[in-house]
């Protein structure tokens, strides 16, 4: 490509060629002739009077002698121009040859990402080898379809949930919340991604509805962090600085090393401590300016928070957006969590067949074949033979067409 | 690969128009023939490159690769193709690249189409062409580079806006901008005339059929905006002096008086230095009106604080181009040769007259818009300026103007008779008097600025007749023979009646729509009816109906006159989860001109019943019909073959020259 444009505009440089232009001034005849034409034109179609007509004629005829005047005059013709001006034409050359392409070169390696292959949702929709859940939207839609019949389906609206949130319907992820408590009860879980489905739809902003649903969900499960990191942000967005520096700090304390939302954590405690008149935490755990806009990641730059005012800096809407999102692979990250979660739980309490059925369900919807029949084989060898809840788990393998695990028990 | 290959070339054309903008002005300045060919060449290879980017671009929307931050931002897997196409330009960045290509495709026109022209006016035009095409690449690759990458690439994109999920997107912002952008080329010319310090024969020549070309684009686009705001914002307003509109109607205004000044230079070679000027103003306002849009200034001046660099680079851009341009026109008006002399009364003191008004009218809104921007900014208020305003203001400036939208044509140039023109136009005033008299018959006599408003529109639309009427000398010849004089005619005559009769036609749309309409806003359940206009609407039932990516809520009416089953009126509501956003969808029954418009507002708390707005808008099609008229104008003002003449071939139309030159002067 750039071959070509830099020949293209080469070659005019490096072309000879006789003389062709004439001089302005000539060029100034030709057009006033033209125009006595017009004039004749006019005259002949009638949509010129004879007099008007004869006065534009010695109009234009004077402006002609005057041209034709300059036209002829020595000075002011190009004549000499047409000769070839080395120095320049050669400097002329060394700018599209070198300095041309360079620049284009030089500037797109600062600004480019030329490594990075192209991503069309078709490519994207493939299965891809390390991640069999990619096909996502798919199967949302197929539980969709399955819910749309049986909307009393508790499980299916609770593994849908999580997934709406994470594919940023957060309106969807409301009701599918609700109705998942509804049907199933309440969990910490469940409200905590209800608060966060809230959070999201009023567009990063922990509203009294989304806070007394975190606070439900603490409520049932004091040790739940996710809820707790929106309770301490809602204290940073209303301003309750000491309040919000106890809950910083607290789900600090908890949270495991690689929590995705330490970084905000730390911003938010920061904030809170310089708001109190407290010293920043020192060392590199919280640089508080920066990490607050840095935390944001992708979506940061475009947020506008205008009521923000003084209010709390950390986390706007997008950052928040991004932080409940997380990343795609960290949402992943936790929705597998949860799942491996409920899995160790039935290790130890293997009698609950809801909690069986809810497992291979979510196994299924992730794409994770293989694990949801290792799963019903352990179900089957962990409930009694013959016993109601083994006929119903079969029946409900039957349901979702998922193959009897023979093959699976053998292995 | 596509969306790097797009950046790479966008990248290359800004090294491309960096040439294009040295070499071409300095063979102009040294006679070097070769350096200023590059200029076509550059300018020509700019495009496809742009053109290539832009391709790439929207190559990206069309497969929903949001491993582009701008596509993820404004597309959707979900939506329609059509609109997968057209959000490549539904937002900033898209549309930013859509404004250079449409630069680049300009200045390749000229590249291609300039073969007559002077060299060195060429590769003037060409540099300075460059010019604003480097400054606006760097704006996009610097400020605001649709082909930031994304990586890893979300699962979903944001969606487009849903209000621009319209087939208006696909045609409004191309046609507008190819308006705006088309003034890009009479500014060069203008700065390309100042730099050489000269004004070539064939510079009004050049200049008229580019500006004409601009201002057609703009007047559709400008008219295709105004109806699309109308159907899809349901308030049922065609025109609302938002800042927005008002940044795309002041280079109209600007561009209207250019089109005009630009005819007395080419005829009369008079107004030489004040067309420069317009042609100056006209880009100008231009590019003041991608300022306003682009900064985000309108929305807010904190919003524009919030993110100043866009802002502020355009601002530069702004301050540079206009105030180079004034600076350089300051510095070299005084030398430029003053064109030839005309009485106040003479076809030339008619578009004198029409570019005083529409230059005091552009200035009018130009107030209107900035106004309460400075007022934020020094004194920290935020007010706006409206209708009100522009009432006040713009309309009184119009009315004399419109009045003597007639008599112009009929003045002859150098000097004119008014009296005989005057005299010519009974039968435009007999019309005018009937419309004012039927008017206030019909009303009572209590309507009497409506009856004077149809009347003005009357008299434009029988006084712009009244000319083509006259040339065909009809009474004069018979009307066989006028018939064949009427075909006889230049196709700029036909121009300048149709876009004066189509000002008439817009003009009857408007007086009618605001003095006649009737609106009605009312609380409806299923089964009820409601009445407007003598028209009995029955709502008959309300129903959900799922969108690719909406949910629509669409009622359906049923229209009767006198009982007789009209036509049935559907309307709608669509929400979209992803913006969670709703807008709405009118119901529009267009009767003749005429228009029964009906949306959607909110139900009530208990769902029962839902808000309904009809309105009856007698003639509203008018106003748009009006504007085609107008384009319509342009198009055959520019398909007249004299104005393509320019300059023949060059053996042939020396020897013309010459024996013209020898008939002139016998």
């Amino acid at each position: 490509m750039t071959a070509v444009v830099t020949l293209a505009i080469l070659w005019p440089l490096v072309r000879r060629r006789g003389s062709g232009a004439g001089s302005a001034a000539e060029h100034d005849v030709e057009v006033y002739a033209a125009q006595l034409r017009e004039l004749d034109g006019d005259l002949e179609r009638g949509t010129i009077a004879e007099a008007e007509a004869a006065s534009a004629r010695a109009e234009i005829g004077r402006r002609l002698l005057r041209a034709s005047e300059r036209a002829a005059a020595p000075g002011q013709a190009f004549a000499a121009v047409n000769t070839p001006r080395r120095p320049a034409v050669l400097a002329a050359i060394a700018v599209v040859v070198v300095a041309m392409p360079a620049a284009a070169f030089l500037f797109y390696g600062r600004i480019g990402d030329p490594k990075l292959p192209d991503q069309p949702l078709a490519f994207r929709e493939q299965p891809q080898p390390q991640q069999e859940n990619l096909d996502l939207a798919n199967l949302v839609e197929k539980a969709e379809a399955r819910l749309k019949q049986d909307p009393k389906d508790g499980n299916g609206w609770d593994v849908l949930a999580p997934i709406y949130l994470r594919m940023n319907r957060p309106a969807d992820a409301v009701a599918a919340y609700r109705q998942s408590i509804a049907l199933n009860g309440p969990s910490a879980t469940r409200f905590g991604g209800l608060g966060e489905a809230l959070t999201e739809t009023a567009g990063g902003e922990v509203t009294d509805e989304a806070k007394a649903a975190f606070q439900r969900a603490v409520g049932i499960n004091p040790a739940y962090l996710p809820a707790k990191f929106f309770l301490a942000l809602d204290a940073s967005q209303e301003e309750r600085a000491a309040d919000a520096e106890t809950r910083w700090s607290d789900l600090i304390s908890q949270s495991p090393k690689n929590a995705p939302w330490l970084k905000i954590a730390r911003a938010g405690l920061a904030d809170a401590r310089q708001r109190l008149g407290k010293d920043a935490p020192t060392g590199a755990d919280a640089p508080s300016g920066d990490v607050a806009s840095n935390a944001g990641g992708p979506g940061a730059g475009q947020s506008a928070n205008e009521g923000s005012g003084g209010a709390f800096k950390g986390p706007d809407a997008a950052t928040v957006a991004a932080a409940s999102q997380m990343s795609p692979a960290d949402r992943q990250a936790m929705i597998e969590g949860m799942v491996s979660e409920l899995a160790a739980r039935l290790k130890q309490n293997p009698d609950d067949v809801e909690g069986w059925k809810r497992l291979i369900r979510s196994y299924t919807v992730l794409g994770k074949t293989e694990e949801a029949k290792t799963a019903l084989s352990q179900a089957r060898d962990a409930l009694p033979a013959n016993s109601a809840a083994a006929r119903e788990i079969a029946a409900f393998a039957g349901e979702i067409g998922l193959s009897t695990g023979e093959e699976a028990t053998t292995q | 690969m596509i969306v790097e290959i797009g950046h790479f070339a966008l990248v290359l054309s800004l090294a491309v128009a960096m040439v294009q903008s040295v070499l071409p002005i300095i063979g102009a300045r040294k006679g070097d023939e070769r350096l200023m060919e590059t200029g076509a060449i550059a300018a020509t290879g700019g495009f496809v490159l742009i053109g290539i980017s832009f391709a790439a671009l929207m190559s990206s929307y069309v497969t929903s690769d949001f491993s582009v931050l701008n596509v993820a931002e404004n597309s959707n897997s979900l939506q329609p193709l059509l609109y997968k196409f057209t959000s490549t330009w539904g937002n900033h960045e898209g549309s930013m690249l859509l404004w250079v290509l449409i630069l680049a495709f300009f200045g390749s026109l000229v590249a291609l189409f300039g073969r007559d022209l002077p060299a060195t006016l060429k590769a003037n035009v060409l540099s300075v062409q460059a010019w604003i095409l480097t400054a606006f690449l760097l704006f996009i690759l610097l400020t605001s580079n649709p082909f930031e990458r994304l990586d890893p690439a979300p699962m979903e994109g944001q969606d487009l806006n849903p209000i621009l999920q319209d087939i208006g997107l696909a045609i409004h912002p191309p046609m507008l901008y190819l308006g705006y952008v088309g003034f890009s080329i009479a500014f060069s010319f203008a700065i390309a005339a100042l730099i050489d310090g000269r004004i070539d024969a064939a510079w009004a020549r050049w200049v008229r059929p580019w500006t004409l070309i601009a201002w057609i684009f703009l007047t559709l686009g400008i008219a295709m905006g105004s109806y699309w705001a109308y159907y899809e914002l349901g308030w049922g307003g065609w025109w609302f002096w938002d800042p927005v509109e008002n940044a795309s109607f002041m280079p109209w205004l600007a561009g209207t008086a250019l089109l005009h000044s630009a005819l007395v230079m080419e005829k009369r070679s008079a107004l030489k230095i004040w067309t420069i000027l317009l042609a100056i103003l006209t880009f100008s306002l231009s590019l003041l009106g991608t300022f306003l849009v682009r900064s985000g200034v309108l929305t807010s001046v904190h919003a524009f604080a919030t993110d100043p660099t866009r802002g502020v680079f355009i601002l530069c851009i702004l301050c540079l181009f206009i105030g180079g341009a004034l600076f350089l026109f300051a510095l070299r008006a005084p030398s430029l040769a003053g064109g030839g002399l005309f009485a106040p009364i003479s076809r030339e003191g008619a578009l004198v007259f029409n570019n005083l008004f529409l230059t005091t009218a552009a200035a009018t809104v130009l107030v209107g818009t900035l106004y309460p921007l400075v007022l934020e900014v020094v004194a920290g208020q935020k007010i706006s300026v409206g209708a009100p305003f522009f009432d006040l203001t713009f309309g009184p400036l119009m009315v004399p103007l419109l009045f003597a939208v007639p008599f112009g044509p009929l003045l002859g140039w150098k000097r004119g008779d008014l009296l005989g023109a005057a005299q010519r136009l009974y039968f435009a005033a007999g019309c005018a008097l009937a419309a004012l008299v039927g008017v206030l018959a019909f009303t009572g006599g209590t309507r009497v600025l409506t009856a004077f408003g149809f009347a003005l529109a009357f008299w434009l639309l029988a006084g712009s007749l009244t000319d083509l009427f006259l040339r065909a000398a009809f009474l004069k010849v018979g009307w066989r023979t006028g018939l064949s004089r009427l075909l006889g005619l230049p196709s700029s005559a036909f121009g300048a009646t149709l876009a004066h009769f189509g000002l008439g036609v817009t003009l009857l749309g408007i007086v009618s729509v605001s003095s006649f309409q009737q609106e009605l806003i009312t609380s409806m359940a299923p089964g009820k009816t409601a009445e407007i206009a003598g028209y009995t609407l029955s709502f008959d039932r309300i129903d959900q109906r799922p969108g690719p990516n909406f949910d629509a809520q669409a009622a359906t009416f049923t229209v009767r006159q006198g009982g007789v089953e009209m036509t049935k009126i559907e309307t709608s509501k669509r929400f979209f989860p992803v913006r969670q956003m709703t807008t709405t969808e009118s119901g529009i029954w267009t009767h003749w001109f005429s228009q029964l418009y009906l949306s959607l507002g909110d139900p009530s708390p208990d769902l029962q019943t839902i808000v309904v707005r009809i309105w009856w808008k007698p003639f509203v099609t008018l106003i748009w019909i009006g504007t085609v008229f107008m384009g319509l104008g342009g198009v055959f003002s520019l398909a007249d073959r004299r104005l393509r003449v320019g300059a023949p071939t060059r053996s042939r139309r020396k020897a013309a020259g010459r024996d013209a030159a020898l008939g002139a002067g016998a």
